[in-house]
């Protein structure tokens, strides 16, 4: 179960992010925000998040890529579901997703 | 009919009846050779009665429908037809495995005939593979002799997961995870080829892993965590003979990222290696990291069982730490030419070209440091000669001896400690006699301590003895002629009267005197190490002295300023705070500023070193040594820079003020403000223009 | 752990149901790949199937789980008499995840549904 909630703020686009963040679910995420990819500011609020794995974390990468490479903001909130992401990051010896995300 | 719960009861009656489909489909092909149907049906009866049957351990039954069922995949895959012959021998061999289901093994008077009708059925078909016993021990446990279990060794794993990892239900996470399970890890991802989100095929892996594993499981158990990646998954396992520091390049020539004549062409350009490749795009820029990462781990691994041959090794670590030094330098004046050139795509790369920078330089200081423990340990024993020496009785406790230096800072600490620890149980622990008298137990306490604090190691010695009476220093002092009789001293400054030259020429130390003996030797060594050291004492309770020295010689990270046109860099390490200096509230006197509700002291660099006098509205530079801030004015603070610390040549040693010099992007030099010293001189002016 | 085993052989069925019962899964018995299609669902966290068998192969019910929409991703032990690499390379192509070969010991299948299976939670 994915929900990809999407708001317009303004200028900005807030996805609220809850259930599982999975590679079953992935291809939801991915369709979610691909059209507001162009936004000056994306929020990702994951506090909603229950559960996800490597795949799930790997499209969050792909999203602070994409932003870095247009140097448009994105900012990850979330203080738990962001801690266990980094878990996940510092365990698999990847960078953790603040390094890769951009704050705007 | 209610079906047995035992699997084994019921895998006999499911074989009858398997056996019964087989003979019908034997009897359907009788008549209609080329019905597929049929065959296919035989074909599976045997094959799941063999299948079942090797769960039961009945090999007999297993090896004869194997040889049974290897003739059914012949005639599937059309090496031969169905003849009239077949049929009938098939049948035969059909009632040995209803035989053989029911007794478990072939009777011997039926044993040549069982023979005879499967070696005919062989026949028949041709290019059946010669009979086989089914292969139920695949992975026989052949030892390699490279293979040693038992022996601790380190293991180079490269995993780079197929595309489809994810979707084949492969979790890399828990293949991690049980290599952690044999040994330890050190885990390296690599993210680099994760695509922005509008080109990513979102479920597939584009991760990949170099993991340093150091265990004593053989390299079976290793290879059996990925016996199920697929196939198109690459994974490597290479052992890698620790024992010596290995250069960059040989790693990643070793890994097949370079070949060696190129890694010769690289080399021969006198920049650094990792630069240079990461650069060129020779190789990327994780891959370096990967292998910089294991030569940090067997740089730890070699320094765990120090061997007489570390000298060898300091050497070569001390060429790589200048290396990173360069290395360092070097990066800084990219970030000055990215920053001017305004080129976003370079500012990126510059960017990470840092977060290397960075790595290798913590990974260049952390291959130099050794624990504390090194320099703590031979007080052991020298601690109780003294006290014999001495008619003491001492009880020496060492804390966190675990607590890393550098190795050249270790080297150089070792004569100050011998005098303060000598000073301690001389001066400072009474003999038992006085101690009982004075209520304490006989045997006198010394503790050595080390601790980190930031970018400084804090080493205290601390005893219980007599403490320093402030009165008798004073006295000291006076007759020596360092201060006037009416001086008015806090009891701070009293202490360090102790570390004066001079103040150590008592002719025999004494109760009165102190600490005296070599106690201004402590502090010139100490702060030749951009170090500080500092006394506290109680009368009656006991003596603390305390070290505090950076944690490295070799790079210092620092904030460059201006003060009258010249560069100064003052070590991170000692700063607290940068004050704007138009909002500052200084006092009428100028020698003082209220900072976060203290009044601090304030320094003019500029006129301190004699340059001319700063204006009113320049910028503090709030600096802690020890308990103690001080604000130092410069003209302009320019930013971080990072650096290798060079020292002062013999002429300008004794400059006050300042503890080297490093050089600046541009190649010219800067100097490294002496914090520890200027603090002392601050408090002394301030009190003297009060 | 909920899981689906698709075997044409009653009698693995049964073993294979007596050793993941008494570890404390809950399990659910499909006597043919296609049996095995229709029963699957997202609950099921491991899937165990033999290779050969009548209806639909473990191969094909692979690739249908593979590319169906739910729980895609799930698991795949795949059972086999064949030790040859050649139809393990069959399975793993269709997208197993492990498989093992028969006889196998009680011990082997609970930890090879186990080294499959096992998350890594943070």
């Amino acid at each position: 179960m994915f929900l990809c909630d999407l708001q317009q703020e303004g200028d900005s686009v807030v996805l609220e992010l809850s259930g599982d963040l999975t590679v079953e679910t992935v291809n939801d995420f991915v369709g979610a925000v691909l059209p507001v990819l162009e936004s000056p500011l994306i929020e990702v609020r994951v506090a909603a998040i229950a559960g996800f794995d490597l795949c799930g974390l790997q499209s969050l990468y792909a999203l602070a890529e994409s932003r870095r490479r247009s140097n448009g903001a994105l900012v990850f909130t979330g203080e738990e579901a962001l801690r266990r992401f980094a878990a996940m990051a510092r365990f698999a010896g990847l960078d953790e997703l603040s390094a890769a995300s951009t704050n705007g | 009919m209610a079906k047995s719960m035992d699997p084994r009861a019921l895998f006999q009656e499911e074989a009858e009846e398997l056996l019964q489909t087989l003979e019908s489909s034997l009897l359907g092909l009788e008549d209609d050779p080329g019905n597929t149907e049929h065959l296919n049906s035989a074909f599976r009866a045997l094959h799941t009665i063999k299948g079942s049957a090797t769960m039961f351990a009945l090999n007999a039954l297993v090896g004869y429908a194997h040889r049974f069922e290897n003739v059914f995949v012949s005639l599937r895959e059309g090496n031969a037809v169905v003849t009239r012959d077949l049929v009938d021998q098939s049948l035969a061999a059909r009632d040995i495995l209803v035989l053989l289901l029911r007794t478990g093994e072939i009777p011997a008077d039926v044993a040549d005939q069982a023979e005879a009708v499967m070696v005919s059925l062989e026949g028949a078909v041709t290019a059946v593979p010669a009979a086989a016993e089914p292969d139920s021990h695949p992975r026989d446990d052949v030892t390699d002799e490279a293979d040693r279990a038992g022996v601790e060794r380190l293991l180079r794993i490269q995993y780079r997961p197929s595309s489809r990892t994810f979707i084949n239900g492969t979790n890399p996470l828990s293949l991690i995870r049980e290599l952690q399970d044999l040994g330890s890890t050190l885990v390296v991802g690599y993210s680099r080829e994760i695509p922005p989100l509008e080109e990513l095929q979102p479920d597939h892996c584009y991760l990949a892993w170099d993991i340093l594993l150091t265990t004593d499981a053989s390299r079976r158990e290793v290879e059996d965590v990925f016996i199920f990646v697929d196939g198109e998954s690459v994974v490597t396992i290479d052992e890698v003979h620790g024992g010596e520091y290995r250069r960059l390049g040989e790693i990643l020539v070793d890994r097949g990222l370079l070949s060696q004549s190129d890694l010769e062409e690289y080399l021969g350009n006198r920049v650094p290696l990792g630069e240079v490749l990461v650069n060129r795009g020779v190789v990327s820029a994780d891959s370096v990291r990967s292998a910089l990462e294991e030569q940090r781990l067997i740089a730890r691994i070699d320094s765990d069982d120090a061997t007489s041959s570390i000298k060898v090794r300091t050497r070569r670590l001390d060429d790589l730490v200048s290396l990173v030094g360069e290395f360092v330098s070097l990066q800084a004046q990219i970030n000055l030419t990215a920053q001017r050139l305004e080129d976003r795509e370079l500012v990126n790369q510059v960017e990470q070209l840092e977060r290397l920078v960075r790595e290798a330089r913590e990974l260049s200081m952390d291959m130099h440091m050794v624990p504390v423990e090194t320099l703590f340990a031979p007080f052991r024993r020298l601690t109780r000669e003294l006290a014999r020496e001495l008619n003491r009785e001492v009880s020496l406790t060492l804390n966190g001896t675990e607590t890393e230096l550098d190795k050249n800072v270790v080297d150089q600490l070792r004569d100050p400690l011998l005098h303060i620890v000598r000073n301690s149980i001389d001066h400072g622990l009474e003999s038992p006699d006085a101690r009982l008298a004075a209520g304490k137990p006989r045997e006198g306490r010394l503790v050595l301590s080390a601790f980190h604090s930031g970018a400084l190691v804090m080493i205290t010695v601390e005893d219980d003895g007599a403490g320093i009476n402030d009165e008798a220093i004073r006295a000291k002092a006076v007759e020596q002629g360092m201060i006037p009789a009416d001086a008015a001293l806090t009891r701070e400054e009293t202490l360090d009267l102790v570390f004066q030259p001079g103040f150590s020429t008592a002719k025999s130390a004494t109760q009165v005197s102190g600490r005296g003996v070599g106690m201004d030797v402590v502090r010139r060594n100490v702060e030749r190490l951009n170090g500080a050291v500092t006394l506290s004492s109680e009368a009656g309770v006991g003596t603390t002295v305390q070290l505090r020295i950076p944690l490295t010689l070799a790079i210092v990270e620092g904030l460059l300023c201006h003060v009258a046109g010249q560069s100064f860099l003052i070590n991170l390490a000692y700063i607290r705070e940068c004050v704007d200096g138009t909002a500052a509230r200084r006092h009428s006197s100028g020698g003082f500023f209220d900072y976060r509700g203290s009044v601090v002291p304030l320094l003019d660099l500029a006129q301190f070193y004699r340059f001319g006098a700063a204006n009113d509205d320049d910028p503090i530079v709030v600096v802690a040594a020890g308990d103690h801030l001080v604000g130092l004015v410069v003209s302009t603070i320019l930013g971080n820079h990072q650096s290798v610390v060079k020292n002062m040549g013999a002429l300008l040693q004794h400059v006050e003020g300042v503890s080297g010099a490093v050089f600046l992007a541009d190649g010219t030099p800067a100097l490294m403000v002496d914090v520890e010293r200027l603090h002392r001189i601050a408090s002394k002016q301030n009190r003297k223009s009060d | 752990m909920n899981i689906l085993i698709v075997d044409d052989s009653i009698s693995m069925r049964q073993m294979i149901r007596i050793i993941l019962s008494g570890a404390g899964h809950d399990v659910t018995d499909a006597i043919d790949g296609s049996d095995g299609l229709a029963k699957f669902n997202e609950t099921f966290d491991v899937v165990v199937t033999d290779f050969n068998m009548p209806q639909m192969g473990g191969v094909d019910l692979i690739k249908a789980i593979r590319s169906g929409e739910v729980n895609r991703t799930v698991p795949i032990l795949m059972l086999t008499t064949e030790s040859e690499a050649e139809k393990k390379a069959l399975g793993r192509d269709a997208g197993a995840t492990a498989w093992i070969t028969k006889p196998f010991s009680k011990e082997s299948l609970l930890a090879t549904i186990d080294k499959i299976s096992r998350s890594v939670a943070f």
